[in-house]
């Protein structure tokens, strides 16, 4: 859902979606970066994303992903299901008012 | 079609995946060298951040793979070539597993096709037997008046009886079945047609149906048969038809049936004397069995009064309706379920040693699995590949075990009590071969998981630092081993205990005095057709005109008659009333054994006179009404008080109330001792023995011979001597007493010869896996005993401490599986005589044997452990 989102601003390659994650999430979440891959992977092959070898700026050859049509919809998908699931549970978690 | 161009597509896919993840690693080293790290620190930190690259990059990997097909192929290629580079190891562990995988597959054999295969008839789970025995009329008006049965059917005993042949009579299984027990079955003619409802009258009756297999036998499957007469106990009956082949019914050996036929208007006919049929029934649809027999026992009370006379409202008043499969596999589905325990724990025992020697291969792997730690494999997937690799061997070893019962289930059948049912029927069906491809991917996983979830977890730097060379055996090394070796020893405790008891049960079975005479007596069947005693007094001079002729054979001491002998399962009731003993409306009537007999019997047999006299040959006139009873029948009618000269008077209808008529009842005129008449393992019944007389004549007696020559000599005179008075009378069924009491504890004999034989291999294999460790352990220890040798050791302490090693194993195994052996001798209660489950004299002898074992299995490595030499074993380093 993360990538998904990241991809949605803009197409990345691998490693700045790693950078990205950790800055927007204020280095909150720490996960071992190797673990993106077999996530993009499983996305690839699910249609969710579309992969391009490019150049990047320090003139590196790098694989940058962009977001498909499928994959912005599973997106939302995914989100209003996060969302209604973060409501659940913050309505468990408050304290009961009768 | 996705999948098909992944596929194709895949190749590419892992090498951009590859070079993805090496462009983010250089990427991450240039960010951290830009923050000022070292080349060197950058690409340490850069690839911790980044987790297991390999692991990674296989994960990525799976995406594209049908998950576990995938993945296991590779598994299955390396399995395979380990499994031809460890020759040695392969062939042990095959073999080994085979035994146990063969052993469990043929009983499963015997269990699948006798126990689970349906019965060959349409719909047979609605088949039901309907427990009691029957005068024809009762199972008639059952099948008028039940509404829970489609059909009910009736059949009588299975009867020998003489078939017509060119020479003399042919001895041949028959029964006497309803005209509609075909329907009932639902089963078609495999030639003619089986019986019309016109053949249930008496005079249109006179017809046959043959099995297929006598058929074969005796008309050499000649489709012309049909219509022709056989004549049939001196009946001619004409062929109707030819039951389908592998149709037994309704007993195992039934050669052919002939209809159940009734006198018009004749009630005593239909609900007399005697009382043998038995009754089968289809369920209709909807219908259980247990609504089946609550109709059946709510019918009894209506249908009683159909009895021209009055029935005691207790007669087969508790008959219970149970599926026909059930009722014909009986007592066997314990049994076999006990060998398939017995086989079950053989194979655990396979396990352990297998599972032993992959533990000590796993010793020389160890680094091969830090390697692959070290390369980035993970716990679960080194633990799948060596799973791969046992169930691999296990399947082997499943094709070796499935080829092997194939070829010993023939033996095996031969050892099984000669009263197992459904015995033509056992083969491998598709039943057998899942249960061995389950047991053997079972085997692969049970003997495959430890040593895997050991050598998956290996201490990765100490591992690949040490040689795996040290001077003493780390003992923690070898606990899991010996773990094993314990609970092999355990087991096999538990089957050698099991087989124990039986054997014991056996010899005290053999050691009870069956009550009569056994050395030196022949007995032979004569028998004349079954209509001969129409004629009356034809059969009773025939038979006395053969036991004058016998007296005359060479060799020949004594000669007697008998109409069934004791001890063959086959005895004739005699039920009656007796004085003194008054039978209200309710109860039925006393039984015993009864025997008629000539005059020489007791003395022939060697039973002892204990009151009064024994029978005459006066009392074959019929007029003195003299019966001898046993003491058992004394003490329980009559105690304390004399029997001689009370009087009992058969009743075979019992009507009710019991009626005692001193002007034709027998008189007692003496007491015999007790003999066992129905199975050694059982108690003194109740005996009756009534002269030959013209009434009770029979058609078929046993000569019994008391000679000094040889079975077949004594037999070949008694064959001349009947030929004599009648060419054609058979005289079949030679057997010395021996082999009838022999024959009668058979079941006995044949499951403890199963379990010896299974005990025999639990203790071999686990005799084994004692022998392997243990030399396992002293090649582990060379350096540590060329040491101590060296230090000046004596041999002989060396010896001591490598069988003391195997001991402590024995020790230990055997109690465990004494406490093992605990629980499971109360399962084997049922199958025991005279013998508690916990027999002290076998749970002594089985440990001993156990301990033997061990200083046995020991002994060979010890050996070599002494006989180490110093300076070789130091400098091997």
């Amino acid at each position: 859902m993360m990538v998904l989102q990241s991809l949605r601003r803009q197409p990345m390659h691998g490693y700045a979606l790693v950078q990205h994650i950790k800055q927007r999430s204020n280095e909150l979440l720490q996960v071992e970066e190797g673990s993106l891959y077999p996530a993009l992977q499983r996305m690839l092959r699910d249609g969710l994303v579309k992969a391009e070898w490019k150049t990047s700026a320090t003139n590196r050859r790098v694989r940058e992903y962009s977001i498909t049509a499928a994959g912005g919809r599973h997106l939302e998908r995914e989100k209003s299901r996060f969302e209604q699931m973060l409501a659940g549970i913050h309505l468990v978690l408050s304290p009961t008012e009768s | 079609m996705r999948w098909l161009r992944n596929l194709f597509s895949r190749d590419k896919a892992y090498d951009d995946l590859a070079e993805e993840i090496r462009q983010h690693l250089g990427e991450r080293v240039e960010a951290l060298m830009a923050e000022g790290m070292s080349r060197k620190e950058a690409e340490h930190k850069a690839r911790r951040e980044f987790g297991n690259v390999t692991l990674m990059e296989e994960r990525g990997r799976e995406a594209w793979q049908w998950p576990t097909l995938d993945s296991l192929w590779p598994d299955v290629r390396f399995g395979l070539r380990q499994i031809v580079r460890y020759r040695a190891f392969t062939i042990m562990a095959v073999a080994t597993l085979a035994l146990g995988i063969g052993a469990n597959t043929a009983i499963f054999t015997l269990i699948d096709s006798i126990m689970l295969r349906p019965l060959p008839y349409p719909q047979q789970e609605r088949l039901m037997r309907i427990s009691g025995n029957f005068p024809k009329g009762w199972v008639r008006a059952y099948q008028e008046h039940a509404q829970s049965f489609s059909s009910i059917s009736g059949y009588g005993p299975d009867a020998e009886s003489n078939v017509e042949g060119a020479v003399a009579a042919e001895r041949v299984f028959g029964s006497a079945v309803s005209t509609n027990v075909f329907d009932t079955l639902g089963i078609h003619p495999a030639l003619g047609s089986f019986f019309s409802p016109e053949n249930e009258i008496v005079g249109r009756d006179l017809v046959v149906v043959l099995s297929y297999g006598y058929w074969q036998q005796r008309f050499a499957g000649d489709p012309r048969v049909i219509g022709q007469t056989v004549r049939i106990d001196g009946v001619s009956r004409k062929i109707l038809g030819v039951m389908p082949q592998g149709i037994r019914f309704p007993y195992a050996d039934t050669q052919f049936v002939v209809p159940v036929s009734f006198k018009g208007g004749d009630t005593t006919d239909a609900w007399g004397h005697p009382f043998d049929k038995r009754a089968i029934g289809r369920l209709k649809d909807g219908v259980t069995a247990a609504a089946a027999q609550a109709e059946w026992r709510r019918l009894h009370s209506l249908l009683l009064p159909l009895f021209p006379w009055v029935m005691p409202t207790d007669w087969e008043a508790g008959t219970t309706v149970t599926s026909l499969l059930d009722s014909i596999i009986g007592d066997t589905g314990p049994r076999l379920l006990l060998l398939l325990g017995a086989v079950g724990l053989i194979l655990l025992i396979a396990c352990a040693n297998v599972a032993n020697l992959t533990l000590a291969r796993a010793a020389s792997r160890e680094r091969e699995m830090a390697i692959r730690g070290a390369l980035g494999a993970s716990g679960w997937r080194i633990i799948r590949q060596l799973l791969v690799e046992s169930v691999l061997l296990g399947l082997l070893a499943g094709i070796a075990g499935l080829s092997a019962a194939a070829l010993s289930l023939r033996a095996l059948t031969r050892l099984l009590p000669a009263d197992t049912p459904r015995m033509a029927d056992v083969g491998l069906h598709w039943g057998v071969f899942v249960f061995a491809a389950v047991a053997s991917v079972l085997t692969g996983v049970i003997f495959g998981l430890v040593p895997a979830m050991r050598m998956a977890s290996p201490h990765l730097q100490k591992s690949l630092r040490s040689g795996g060379l040290s001077v003493a055996g780390r003992g923690s090394q070898f606990r899991l081993s010996m773990l094993l070796v314990v609970g092999q020893i355990g087991l096999s405790v538990v089957v050698i205990t099991a087989a124990g008891l039986m054997l014991h049960s056996l010899y005290s079975l053999s050691q009870v005095n069956p009550g009569f005479r056994t050395e030196r007596i022949v007995t032979a069947e004569v028998s004349l057709d079954a209509s001969a005693c129409r004629q009356p007094g034809y059969c009773q001079a025939f038979f006395q005109q053969v036991e004058q002729k016998a007296r005359t054979i060479a060799g020949v001491e004594n000669v007697a008659l008998v109409d069934t002998l004791p001890m063959t399962g086959w005895d004739l009731s005699y039920i009656y009333d007796a004085e003194g003993h008054p039978r209200d409306a309710k109860q039925i009537a006393k039984q015993a054994a009864g025997r008629t007999v000539s005059t020489e019997y007791f003395e022939t047999v060697g039973l002892k006179l204990l009151r009064g006299r024994l029978l005459t040959d006066s009392d074959q006139s019929g007029t003195s009404r003299a019966a001898v009873i046993n003491e058992k029948m004394a003490e329980t009618l009559w105690p304390g008080q004399d029997p001689i000269g009370e009087h009992i008077e058969e009743v075979a209808d019992e009507p009710s109330p019991g009626l005692l008529n001193p002007n034709v009842a027998s008189v007692v005129v003496g007491v015999v001792s007790n003999t066992h008449h129905d199975s050694l393992a059982g108690g003194f019944d109740e005996e009756v023995y009534l002269p030959m007389t013209r009434e009770n004549e029979q058609p078929q007696m046993i000569v019994i011979l008391q000679s000094r020559v040889g079975t077949t000599q004594a037999a070949d005179g008694l064959r001349r001597a009947v030929a004599e008075i009648d060419p054609l009378v058979p005289v079949t069924h030679v057997r010395t007493m021996d082999q009838v009491v022999a024959a009668s504890n058979s079941t006995s004999r044949s499951l403890a010869i199963l379990l010896l034989g299974f005990g025999v291999l639990a203790v071999g294999v686990g005799s084994v896996g004692v022998y392997s460790l243990i030399a396992y352990v002293v090649s582990w220890r060379t350096r540590e005993i060329g040491l101590r040798l060296a230090l000046g050791a004596p041999r002989w302490q060396i010896v001591r401490a490598v069988v003391k090693q195997s001991l402590v194993l024995a020790i230990a195994g055997s109690v465990a599986g004494l406490a093992g052996a605990v629980v499971c001798a109360h399962l084997l209660r049922r199958f025991l005589f005279e013998v508690q489950p916990f027999d002290p004299l076998t749970y002594c002898v089985v440990p001993v044997l156990m301990l033997l074992l061990a200083v046995t299995a020991a002994w060979v490595p010890a050996r070599r452990a002494a006989s180490i030499d110093p300076m070789v074993a130091l400098r091997s380093e």
